[in-house]
């Protein structure tokens, strides 16, 4: 039988009405207020093969691969080592890394290699540590083959640095430092001094839209364990 | 003496560069050329009547550089003309095709007619010059002009990389000048993204103030006790104002918000999408790709395919939207006097839209803005003010010192949308490109010739792969495919120059070839990305 994938370039030729019918045919249950745009994306999700005879008229776009072009080449890699961290919200840190190839080599190779991982300290309690370890920092154990994660915060609010780490038999080393990152104060935390009191200032917060900001409003509900990349 | 308050509304105009190879062309244009069409000519026509009837409009519009860049392209130009001239023709034979259908043939002979308005004003009146026509009001007093990230970055991820935001702020400057011949005092965060520190480049660059979204402002510290009521200043004196949540839900809400009000045109419904393809050979790319026409003769009651109901009313939308701005006020006037009941220093609003809500993606948008400001001038208690007019009434001393929350204006308030599994790929390699940046604007200080025309031209790349809207576009996958088509060409530009320019060695073909179709910014200085001693 002759078959074919459909392809975006021919669909944007349809009619509105030519592709409601379409999707029909193929038994997609499309609302009939649906955005062609939409059902264009629904119709290139079903992702069949259908029967030339759907198609009203020999058409070539129909079965040209849809957005062939060549593919660009990015490095896979930058050979140099370091740590990023991106604040997404009160609850999440998005961090990726690398390490050079050479250092990699290096460490991996030692009988002593005890795996790598990332230590998360809070900067505003630095002051108080002289170097030992700091009840505000812990660490999560990251796979040689990782290169970046979603980490979530013990507490919001507060300066923050996360540390790529090797561990080299007893001896943790840090190969590289992210800068440092403040993280807000969470809507939940918030919302708690703001109940607190009936004065003009909460007033006016609540009549600047204080309740209905549309917010990350709690954190409870996310997971706090950090999310390993695939 | 009776209360009177401020109103301030501020519109933001930006188009992000997609022309990245020619089959894109028609994407990037038709997104311009629609802009144009439905929101820009339209505004301007609004000013112009409200001038000519002495009505005393204040607003307040950031135009983007790439935008300015855009709209003063000469190719771009004609290629509207033409875009123009194909609607007009496709127009003459929907006025014909609708005779028998009396309500749809009225419609028909408006869009044509305003059609045919268009280019006489376009070609004749602004001689092509769209950003001359906005100036024009500018000198008038009546529009004040801020500026933006050069490339419309998302800022907050870039507070690690203070070149980044140097050279952001300093091609916007460049740019303003050069269209505009001054520096603007206003700066509008890109997706209004705020995070701590971003004050400071600010007051380097000598901007008055900035705008964050309202829950930016509340969340700050400490708290600002006259909430969005009134604008705060930073600790490094830089004024920043809250945008009215409550304004923003009016026109937006999902549900109740006035731009779903049922009688108002249909926004996605076109005829264009409806007719067999042989009545619209004018309008089709050579694919047959179909594009709207801006023959819209449908209501956002459009899923009901009943044609009594779900035609477009003209005279039903006109007066809904006289009563909207009606309501508008009223609730900006009910929240303010609430608020000035509790302190006597609460006395403004700032209402800040995406300008293309108003036309392109809401048709009776610039209806709206008008009816608002014929409104405000028969009232006593409201009176419209640009952010800087009202900044210079106030001493800056007397503003509440407080810093702004890291938010943004999207859907969770912070960086969700711009950072997520779809899109989180691309930073790796955006920083590194950027490191590799400063790293040959500190190697190369002095280049001259083709070696500081690629240097110029790796500025460019890098510049355009930092656009928010990049990593935004995930939604549809046509969109997300499209975004990471575009950020993969320019920092595969990018790094082809970095290697380049590391061997010693480069192509001064592909190097012309690629300053054709990447060039924008003609005042690019790649120094801009030199570290700060």
């Amino acid at each position: 039988m002759d078959e074919l994938r459909l392809t975006r370039s021919y669909l944007e030729t349809l009619s509105t009405g030519d592709l409601a019918q379409l999707a029909e045919r193929l038994g997609l249950d499309i609302p009939s207020d649906l955005n062609r745009i939409f059902v264009i994306e629904e119709l290139l999700e079903t992702d069949t093969e259908i029967d030339r005879a759907l198609i009203p008229e020999d058409n070539e776009l129909a079965v040209l691969p849809a957005d062939g072009d060549a593919k660009l080449h990015l490095p896979d890699r930058y050979n140099a080592t370091f740590i990023e961290v991106l604040l997404r919200d009160p609850a999440w840190v998005f961090t990726f890394w690398e390490i050079r190839s050479q250092d990699r080599d290096f460490y991996e190779g030692a009988p002593d290699f005890g795996g790598y991982h990332l230590r998360l300290s809070s900067l505003d309690a630095l002051p108080l540590r002289e170097g030992k370890s700091s009840p505000d920092s812990f660490i999560i154990s990251v796979e040689p083959t990782d290169s970046a994660w979603y980490l979530s915060f013990p507490s919001s609010q507060g300066l923050f640095k996360v540390e790529l780490c090797v561990l080299k038999g007893k001896n943790e080393i840090v190969l590289a430092v992210s800068p440092p990152l403040r993280v807000p104060m969470n809507v939940s935390a918030l919302s708690v001094l703001n109940s607190q009191d009936d004065s003009p200032q909460t007033k006016i917060l609540n009549l600047s839209g204080w309740d209905d900001f549309h917010v990350l409003r709690t954190v409870d509900h996310v997971s706090r364990l950090p999310q390993r990349c695939e | 003496m009776n209360d009177r308050f401020a109103l301030s509304l501020v519109l933001n105009a930006h188009q992000s560069f997609v022309r990245f190879r020619d089959t894109e062309k028609k994407l990037e244009d038709g997104r311009l050329f629609q802009s144009i069409t439905e929101t820009y000519l339209p505004l301007l026509r609004v000013f112009e009547r409200l001038d000519a009837d002495r009505v005393p409009f204040r607003i307040a519009l950031s135009i983007s550089p790439l935008l300015c860049d855009q709209l003063r392209d000469p190719e771009r130009k004609s290629r509207y003309v033409a875009y123009l001239d194909r609607r007009i023709e496709f127009g003459g034979w929907e006025v014909e095709r609708t005779q028998a259908e009396a309500p749809m043939h009225r419609l028909a002979k408006m869009y044509y007619d305003q059609m045919v308005d268009d280019r006489i004003q376009f070609v004749e009146r602004y001689e092509g010059d769209i950003l001359r026509a906005f100036d024009f009001f500018h000198k008038k007093g009546r529009l004040e002009l801020l500026t933006t990230g050069a490339t419309y970055p998302f800022l907050p991820f870039y507070t690690s990389y203070p070149e980044v935001i140097q050279a952001q702020m300093e091609m916007a400057l460049i740019t303003h000048r050069s269209v505009f011949g001054r520096n603007p005092q206003g700066f509008w965060l890109p997706e209004l993204g705020w995070s701590e520190g971003l004050d400071e480049f600010l007051r380097a660059y000598s901007f008055s103030y900035t705008i964050v979204e309202s829950h930016g402002l509340v969340f700050g510290h400490p708290t600002p006790s006259l909430g969005t009521f009134a604008p705060i200043k930073t600790k490094s004196s830089v004024a920043v104002f809250g945008r009215d949540f409550y304004a923003t839900k009016d026109l937006l809400d999902t549900e109740y918000g006035y731009v779903k009000d049922p009688v108002y045109r249909s926004p996605s419904r076109d005829v264009a999408f409806e007719l067999p393809a042989q009545n619209m050979a004018v309008l089709l790319q050579a694919e047959g790709v179909r594009n709207p026409s801006g023959f819209k003769y449908w209501n956002n009651q459009t899923e009901l395919r009943d044609p009594q109901k779900s035609l477009y009313d003209v005279d039903g939308a006109t007066k809904r939207v006289q009563e909207h701005a009606k309501m508008f006020l009223d609730n900006r006037l009910e929240r303010l006097r609430a608020a000035k009941e509790l302190t006597s220093q609460a006395d403004l609003s700032l209402c800040a839209f995406d300008v293309d809500l108003f036309g392109r993606q809401w048709f009776e948008g610039p209806q709206f803005i008008e009816a608002l400001f014929r409104e405000a001038a028969r009232r006593e208690a409201v009176y419209f003010v640009t952010p800087l007019e009202y900044l210079n009434k106030k001493e800056l001393w007397t503003l509440q010192t407080s810093t702004p929350e890291f938010s943004s204006w999207k859907e969770d308030g912070y960086a969700q949308t711009w950072l997520d599994s779809t899109n989180d790929w691309m930073y790796r390699h955006l920083l590194r490109s950027i490191d590799r940046m400063i790293e040959l604007a500190e190697r190369f200080p002095d280049g001259a010739g083709l070696k500081e025309r690629a240097l110029n031209q790796a500025a460019r790349e890098i510049l355009l792969a930092q656009d928010a809207l990049w990593a935004s576009n995930s939604a549809s996958p046509r969109e997300a495919a499209i975004s990471r088509r575009c950020v993969e060409e320019f920092l595969h530009n990018f790094t082809n120059i970095y290697e380049s320019l590391g061997s010693n060695y480069i192509s001064t073909e592909w190097l012309t070839d690629l300053e054709r179709r990447h060039g924008f910014f003609p005042e690019m200085n790649y120094r801009v990305f030199k570290k700060k001693r």
